[in-house]
């Protein structure tokens, strides 16, 4: 299949933490600001001049620094964008908000406190956002609070307008973009898909590494080509990949490599969720804190185990998934019990799965690939058995 | 074979305590044999639990005199908050509610309902009576699937469960306490005992006035689903009892820190830090648990008074940051008899200073939120890094510490993920520190022998030291449970 060029644009896009559109979104004036999770609401920081970031380590591969603060008994994904902070990889940003997602992570992001990075920036904020682990309406209240700090930071050091009617026009942006993007990600649950998941999995990607307003054109672009492109009828297996943090598309390659085609991305940095329509009726703040509480699949949250093993479920009918591969980061705890769920609810629907621990950086290929070429033929060979009856 | 003591007092004193402990597990058998004989087919760790005076000579070994006695008082204690936590799982299952070890128990017990604390009797009792009971459960967590990384405090506790080697109860209370691990391990417990469940989410900003409504919100929400699960009502009356024993213990507690803060500490060690745990936290706000505090509390005073040492031949005064090692629980008299080191305060009681506010019900539930909020595996692992830090360097500075020792235990990754700051602390206030790398249950990871060889290391190394006692540098573990 032909590489297409908006693809390479992606691609690009990946290789370093200050990329091509950011430079020159900087040169333009505008204001990056990082964040490090899906609870954090991207329109609120895409208000104005400001566009958000979020941060990936590409490039790390050892963290020898990060190992001193951290131990290496971390998830490796904290450990390596504390090695890229360290290292100056995050120089660019104007400010960072780190939302308390997981220990791991909530660590990393105090320590660009206790270490003072990018402090000698002018202007620069470091803030640790208190997201709930519940979506009740009195903890949605105390998120919006804290948003609005988020906010208050955001326009004292830039002088940005913060009104709830700038807020509502990132929103509605964001909206936009997301239903473009959601034109992509339907193209995935044709019979022959006109995407490969390593494809869309590096746009989703670039989505969030780059300002969206940049990236419009060659995504529109993108759609286009796509929508004159021959499906992909040739796969071994339709694939779900299902974890945490993910963002290197080496993985989901190397999956494709073996022939399957990987359809649906339930992971952090992936589109389920992340392009679900955010109300634009009402209060701003009131409709982000609701909708990523509510939205948020992650196993921080509370009361919701069951609820994220149904909508699996529901994903793999709705995308045709053959099977799921389940992805985690070593030293993750929350993914670590999540799993024992997944595992006993998708085992009791039928649903064939694999179970691969990972390093954040591109690392055991041999037997990841060992892994991946076997479970595919698991599922053939079921698929035969049932032809034959 | 029970060691000489060294006086008649004090080898009367032990065998009556002997006697006292054996005491409270025939009377929990003989209230109803066939369903304690069912309970102990069923639940194959309350075997273990029966090897307690065991544990009790173990931890009093080379020891006499007041220490001795607060020892086995605090083992009296524990098996008393046990032998308690088995009657509510064997006679009383529909009144009892499966409750977070983290969690102040005051609102269940306020609505006069049980508490069973998995952690408490699978993590400290079980282990501490038979390590190797103990890692069953964690091998059989990781044959289930879960990662063997995982911290081995609630592993141990899920492992029981998800083997089915639980009782089970009328509904669960749980929190995000103390870290991702503990949150995450009470959904396969709900799971597998298919209950009900409710969970208070403690705040990143736990001290901060949101902090505090956001958890009082959350236990009154607890108490609406209790009242709706269990059919029991909140007992406000019951409830300002239970919350000035607990003012009571605190009373007592903050005394007791001040005459460890002395040049003559009374008492040091384990018996500080298991009675905060165990009568303070997960038995908080009971008559018993007041019980328990007053009798240390009367030893202490009385040491102190006659002007005795918790450690004979004291040499140095240290503060223990992180959990005790719970693999080697009696590591601290080791390193008084050895080293001559009293641990005179640590991590998980150093804290809260604050009494509960009993002039109204709300009072009341603010302080409990503020209470749970501000816990040391509250506010250090979900809070920020300040307070994290702030403790630590508080805790040696009011202790007058020779040195600080971390229990690095490896699969806290709160605290691990510290590690760098910590050293970087110490250097700047020109602090020894020992680090002790280390399993917080899992002994066959790090040897005991190997914690001891960190500390003896430390001691010669940095603090130039020489043992009080070289044939005790290194022992046999064999037959040590």
């Amino acid at each position: 299949m032909k590489k297409l060029d908006e693809i390479l644009l992606f691609e690009r896009l990946l290789e370093t933490t200050k990329n091509e559109l950011i430079e020159q979104a900087i040169q333009e004036g505008k204001v990056p600001i990082g964040y490090n999770c899906y609870v954090v609401p991207r329109p609120l920081l895409s208000v104005g001049k400001a566009f958000p970031v979020r941060l990936r380590a590409p490039g790390i591969s050892t963290t020898e620094i990060a190992d001193y603060y951290m131990t290496s008994m971390l998830c490796s994904c904290s450990r390596s964008i504390l090695e890229a902070a360290i290292n100056g990889d995050f120089d660019f940003l104007g400010g960072l908000v780190f939302a308390n997602s997981c220990q791991h992570s909530t660590r990393c992001g105090q320590y660009f406190t206790m270490k003072g990075i990018n402090s000698d920036k002018e202007n620069f904020f470091s803030y640790i956002l208190e997201a709930p682990r519940k979506d009740v309406d009195r903890l949605i209240e105390s998120f919006v609070k804290y948003l609005k700090k988020v906010a208050e930071l955001i326009s004292e050091k830039y002088k940005i307008n913060m009104s709830d009617e700038a807020l509502t026009k990132a929103i509605h942006q964001q909206n936009e973009f997301n239903l473009l993007l959601q034109e992509i990600s339907d193209m995935r649950k044709d019979v022959a898909p006109k995407i490969t998941g390593s494809e869309f999995h590096k746009m989703m990607l670039a989505t969030q590494v780059a300002p969206n307003d940049l990236l419009e054109e060659p995504i529109k672009q993108l759609r286009n080509n796509l929508k004159k492109r021959k499906g992909i009828s040739d796969y071994r297996a339709r694939l779900m990949v299902v974890g945490p943090n993910l963002d290197n598309p080496s993985y989901i390659e190397l999956i494709e490599d073996q022939g399957a085609v990987v359809v649906a991305d339930r992971f952090c940095f992936g589109s389920l969720p992340g392009l679900e329509i955010i109300s634009e009726n009402g209060d701003p703040y009131e409709n982000l804190a609701r909708h990523y509480l509510k939205t948020c699949e992650c196993p921080r949250m509370i009361d919701m185990a069951q609820t994220r093993l149904d909508k699996i479920i529901e994903r793999v009918k709705e995308f045709k998934v053959d099977g799921v591969v389940i992805e985690t980061i070593k030293f993750c705890d929350m993914w670590g019990y999540e799993t024992l769920i997944l595992e006993e609810g998708l085992k009791k629907a039928g649903i064939p799965i694999v179970k691969i621990e990972r390093e954040y950086s591109f690392s055991n290929e041999g037997q990841f690939r060992t892994r991946i070429q076997a479970f595919i033929e698991s599922i053939e060979s079921k698929r035969l058995s049932k032809i034959k009856g | 074979m029970r060691e000489y003591k060294g006086s008649l007092s004090d080898q009367w004193y032990e065998y009556k305590y002997w006697c006292k402990t054996y005491g409270e597990i025939l009377k929990f058998t003989a209230s109803g044999p066939i369903p304690v004989l069912k309970a102990l087919l069923k639940y194959p760790w309350i075997y273990d639990l029966l090897k307690i005076n065991a544990t009790a000579k173990r931890v009093t070994l080379g020891i006499s005199g007041t220490p001795m006695k607060a020892l086995d008082n605090s083992i009296y204690h524990l098996t008393k908050f046990i032998v308690g936590q088995l009657k509510n799982a064997v006679f009383d299952p529909e009144n009892t509610v499966v409750h977070d070890v983290m969690l102040p128990p005051l609102i269940v017990k306020a609505m006069h309902l049980n508490t069973l604390v998995p952690e408490a009797i699978m993590s400290v009792g079980v282990a501490m009576c038979d390590i190797h009971a103990a890692h069953s459960y964690m091998d059989y967590m990781v044959n289930h699937g879960l990662p063997a990384d995982t911290c081995t405090f609630p592993k141990i506790a899920t492992g029981a469960v998800v083997s089915g080697q639980f009782p089970s109860a009328s509904c669960i209370i749980s929190s995000n306490l103390p870290c991702d691990s503990g949150q995450s391990s009470y959904y396969a417990m709900q799971r597998k005992l298919n209950l009900p469940m409710y969970t208070v989410d403690i705040p990143y900003n736990f001290n901060e006035e949101e902090g505090i409504d956001a958890v009082k919100e959350d236990w009154y929400g607890a108490i609406k689903f209790l009242e709706k699960h269990t059919g029991h009502k909140m007992d406000w009356d019951r409830l300002k009892v239970l919350c000035e024993n607990y003012n009571k213990k605190l009373e007592l507690e903050l005394e007791e820190r001040e005459m460890l803060r002395t040049d003559r500490p009374p008492l040091a060690g384990a018996v500080i830090q298991r009675n905060h745990t165990v009568h303070m936290n997960v038995n908080g706000g009971s008559e018993e648990a007041v019980e328990a505090f007053q009798e240390t509390y009367d030893l202490m005073k009385n040491a102190f008074k006659n002007g005795e040492l918790a450690v004979k031949n004291l040499r140095y005064r240290a503060v223990l940051w992180n959990p005790t090692t719970m693999c080697y629980y009696n590591w601290m008299s080791w390193i008084e008899q050895v080293w001559g080191v009293a641990i005179l305060a640590d991590m998980e009681t150093y804290g809260n200073e604050k009494f509960i506010d009993t002039s109204s019900n709300d009072a009341m539930m603010s302080s409990i939120a503020f209470l749970s909020n501000s816990g040391p595996m509250s506010r250090h692992t979900r809070g920020s890094q300040e307070h994290y830090i702030r403790d630590f360097n508080k805790m040696a500075q009011d202790y007058n510490a020779d040195f600080v020792i971390v229990a690095a235990h490896m699969s806290c990754r709160n605290s691990q993920a510290m590690t760098g700051i910590i050293r970087e602390e110490c250097k700047k206030h020109n602090m020894p520190l020992c680090m002790i790398d280390y399993e917080l249950f899992d002994n066959r990871i790090v040897s005991r022998q190997g914690i001891r060889d960190q500390i003896s290391n430390f001691m010669r190394t940095v603090m130039h030291a020489e043992p009080l006692n070289e044939s005790l540098l290194v022992i046999d573990d064999e037959k040590n449970w």
